[in-house]
């Protein structure tokens, strides 16, 4: 057989082939588009979609139970979910709202800004202040939407443009995983430290323990993304009484920035103030026992250490539970993070036990503008709000749940919010990211082995202030912007009020709501203003 | 409440467009709003006018031309109308707001004598009734010697008999209460005025434990022992889930017992 006729008929068979493939594909979806349609009586299927970013373990099963549900619950409905990874995100999500083809609800938070939230997103304050009809039969009957909530729904509740537009499903909680056959391995028993001293003494334990046996185990496992969780709460565990000095607001506004950069600039503090040396004394000490260079590392680089046996302990939050717990070969153990006490060596300035920083409650979904079935849309989003719907969602994620009297897992107990305790004063970044990075660059100083307080505020001293200032020049950039950006809603809801009947109570209430924020927000431009040119005479 | 004239209810239902540009410009959609302001020429044209002036203060990118443009739509609405037309006042407020906090260089002075002159029409709006807070935060940052400003703060405590709606109390107080506390002034009087804003109740829980926080901490300080009790119980009552709360409660607990009859509501 000559070539150009083998390839003649390769090439007819590769083309039938095709054909057939086609023709396949094509009565396929003819055949499911009529199960679909018999199956409803004739009745079109309505396919509701849910984006989000959420793909730690559990989370796509959750939502899947959540829409399995709501479909048994509504026939002739279908809910759909599609996950994207976290980083490609925010431009899917803008690709997606630009495009209208948005899913009709979505997780609020990367890629949204304000004005984008205005925009494609349906505000949901009317929902909030009326029963969820999703509750009946249950104590949560006839109680408004916001109230059935952990923390009021503050988690959904966006300030600068004073509506709701989200329903947040869990409250996540930071925490140390321990590994608790290594941790029996090299103490002999399973007990959680319960002070900052113990926590150190058991650091110590497992490097003794990699000597003794040549096995390479880090105490605790350390990324850019872990460690500042740790470290920045040891820190403010030594600086609330200074906070307290500084701003008579402290507990009320912290870290009342402003009075913070004002005694900055007046000498009043430094970064080589006592309680600041105590504060980086215990990051030393806790720095100390994770691997070299850990601040260049990454999140999973970390994870990757713990989930194979090579470290005792990360400090990480509860959305990673799930996800951690299904790839560890090990018994994993979780306790909160032992802050130290007053008292302790190494913390003298401690005034109590440290609580946990926030109970807001996050990963908050909100509704499209673009959602061809805005009425369906909503009844989702409320059953995702109701205790049924986050009782499925808690079952399946393992998130510590947000609606009241809904029961966590049992993986989410240890994360119950902690609410015991102080808040902590204030961080060395407390104006920004300028000082953050300050920071960061001398972070190595401090905890490197040859490294000490010493070399990191020698390191820090010469950048620090002027940092500050940079901060705070994009600080008082902002809080100008917010302040005047409320002027134009301001007026334009005295004009509706009363002349629009459709809209007048919502418009009474936002005008209402905005008086008292703008009026704050106008103060607090003027005051950073002030401590700006403080900042800028302390040259 | 203002009372507004323009068109009446059953017109606007019968043209729901009427609304649009003010939903936009409600919701943060500048662009929008003023684009609809332009376009909409069945707006009757002080109101439409108006709406440009308002929009034009936020428009992206905000340039020095867009501002004076501004202030040109908003002089000439104020022209055309008089009290009590409430388009005079909120056209004379916005104007003073871009003289003070928008134009450059700002004119204070002239800032400070439109609020003046605005409280003075007793409008009953609490919009309007902002410009005695501003007037306080005039005062408070002008960079004057304290001696001055608390001067300037005694006369402007003679602003209250001005105002009555709730919320233009309540700023007013708790405007003062700061710039007391910001400028070494007298805490007790700082009380007062917590005390006084409080009484006309919050919108903004978040808000309001901001106030009870520092109120509680304020009136501790200076030995008003059931005054800090009130504030800091009110804090604890309405928001017993917040993380301030441990903190909160060990302050409750650390005060000394009672010897005076309450001074608080």
């Amino acid at each position: 057989m000559s070539d150009t006729r083998r390839d003649v008929i390769l090439n007819t068979i590769g083309f039938g082939l095709l054909i057939v493939c086609f023709a396949v594909a094509l009565g396929r979806i003819a055949w499911l588009r009529a199960a679909r349609a018999s199956a409803q009586d004739g009745q079109p299927v309505v396919t509701l979609r849910i984006g989000h970013w959420q793909l730690e373990s559990g989370l796509r099963e959750a939502f899947d139970a959540i829409g399995r549900e709501f479909e048994r619950l509504n026939p002739g409905v279908r809910v759909e979910q599609i996950p994207v990874p976290e980083r490609i995100f925010p431009n899917w999500l803008i690709t997606q709202l630009v495009g209208g083809t948005a899913p009709d609800l979505i997780a609020l938070g990367y890629g949204l800004t304000e004005e984008r939230l205005a925009r494609f997103f349906l505000p949901i304050s009317d929902l909030a202040d009326r029963p969820n009809p999703w509750n009946a039969g249950t104590d949560l009957e006839g109680v408004p939407l916001r109230e059935t909530f952990l923390d009021g729904m503050d988690g959904g509740y966006f300030p600068a443009l004073l509506e709701f537009y989200g329903v947040p499903l869990a409250v996540h909680t930071i925490r140390m995983y321990y590994n608790l056959d290594l941790l029996r391995e090299i103490t002999g028993e399973e007990k959680l430290p319960a002070t900052f001293a113990e926590l150190l003494e058991l650091a110590k334990k497992a490097e003794d323990f990699s000597r003794r046996t040549g096995r390479p185990v880090i105490p605790i496992a350390g990324s850019k993304y872990n460690s500042p969780i740790l470290m920045g709460r040891l820190f403010v565990s030594q600086t609330e009484g200074l906070g307290e000095r500084l701003a008579y607001d402290f507990l009320a506004n912290r870290p009342s920035q402003t009075f913070i950069a004002e005694g900055l600039a007046a000498g009043l503090w430094s970064v080589d103030s006592a309680e600041v040396r105590a504060g980086l004394s215990l990051l030393r000490a806790a720095g100390r026992h994770m691997q070299a260079g850990f601040m260049q590392l990454m999140r999973d680089d970390a994870m990757f250490y713990f989930v194979q046996g090579k470290a005792l302990m990360i400090t990480t939050g509860s959305w990673d539970v799930k996800s951690v717990t299904t790839q560890v070969p090990f018994r994993l153990g979780v306790g909160r993070i032992p802050y130290p006490l007053p008292g302790e060596p190494l913390a003298p300035y401690s005034l109590g036990p440290i609580a946990d920083p926030s109970n807001l409650a996050s990963s908050a979904f909100g509704l499209t503008r673009s959602s061809k079935h805005p009425e369906l849309a909503k009844s989702l989003l409320l059953f995702l709000a109701s205790r049924r719907g986050n009782q499925i969602f808690a079952d399946h994620s393992e998130w510590p749940p947000s609606v009241l009297g809904v029961k966590p897992s049992k993986l989410a107990e240890p994360f119950a919010p902690f609410l015991q305790g102080r808040l902590g004063g204030f961080g060395l970044d407390f104006s920004g990211p300028d000082a953050r990075r300050e920071v960061n660059i001398a972070i190595n100083r401090l905890v490197s082995p040859q490294g000490s307080v010493e070399a990191f505020l020698d390191a820090l001293r010469p950048g620090y202030l002027s940092a500050v200032r940079a901060d705070f020049q994009r600080l008082s950039r902002s809080s100008v912007s917010a302040a005047q950006r409320f002027d134009t809603t301001m007026g334009a809801l005295a004009w509706m009020v009363g002349k629009d009947e459709r809209g007048a109570a919502a418009a009474a209430r936002k005008l209402e709501e905005l008086l008292q924020t703008q009026n704050g927000a106008d103060y607090f431009s003027r005051r950073v203003a002030q401590a700006l040119q403080a900042l800028e005479e302390a040259r | 409440m203002l009372a507004v004239a323009g068109p009446t209810a059953a017109e606007l239902s019968q043209k729901p467009e009427a609304f649009a540009g003010w939903e936009q410009a409600a919701s943060l959609l500048v662009r929008e709003a003023y684009e609809e302001f332009l376009r909409n020429d069945t707006l009757p044209t002080l109101e439409r006018e108006f709406g440009l002036g308002l929009t034009l203060m936020n428009l992206q990118p905000r340039t020095q031309h867009n501002l004076r443009r501004a202030r040109e739509h908003l002089e000439h609405v104020a022209a055309q109308t008089e009290a009590p037309d409430p388009l005079h006042a909120l056209a004379r407020f916005f104007r003073a707001r871009l003289l003070e906090f928008y134009l450059l260089p700002p004119d204070a002075a002239a800032a400070e004598a439109e609020y003046e002159a605005l409280l003075e029409l007793r409008t009953g709006s609490p919009v309007i009734e902002m410009a005695a807070s501003r007037l306080i935060m005039l005062a408070v940052f002008s960079g004057a010697p304290p001696e001055r400003i608390h001067q300037r703060l005694e006369e402007l405590e003679k602003k209250r008999g001005l105002l009555v709606t709730p919320a233009g109390l309540r700023e007013f107080h708790t405007t003062m209460a700061y710039a007391l506390l910001d400028t070494g002034g007298s805490r007790g009087r700082a009380v007062d005025h917590f005390l006084a804003a409080d009484r006309q109740g919050f919108a903004r829980m978040a808000s309001a434990l901001r106030l009870w926080c520092t109120a509680g901490d304020i009136a501790a300080s200076i030995g008003r022992v059931e005054d800090a009790r009130y504030f800091y119980t009110q804090a604890l009552e309405n928001l017993p889930r917040d993380p301030r709360a441990f903190t909160l409660r060990e302050r409750l607990a650390a005060l000394p017992p009672s010897l005076s009859p309450a001074s608080s509501p």
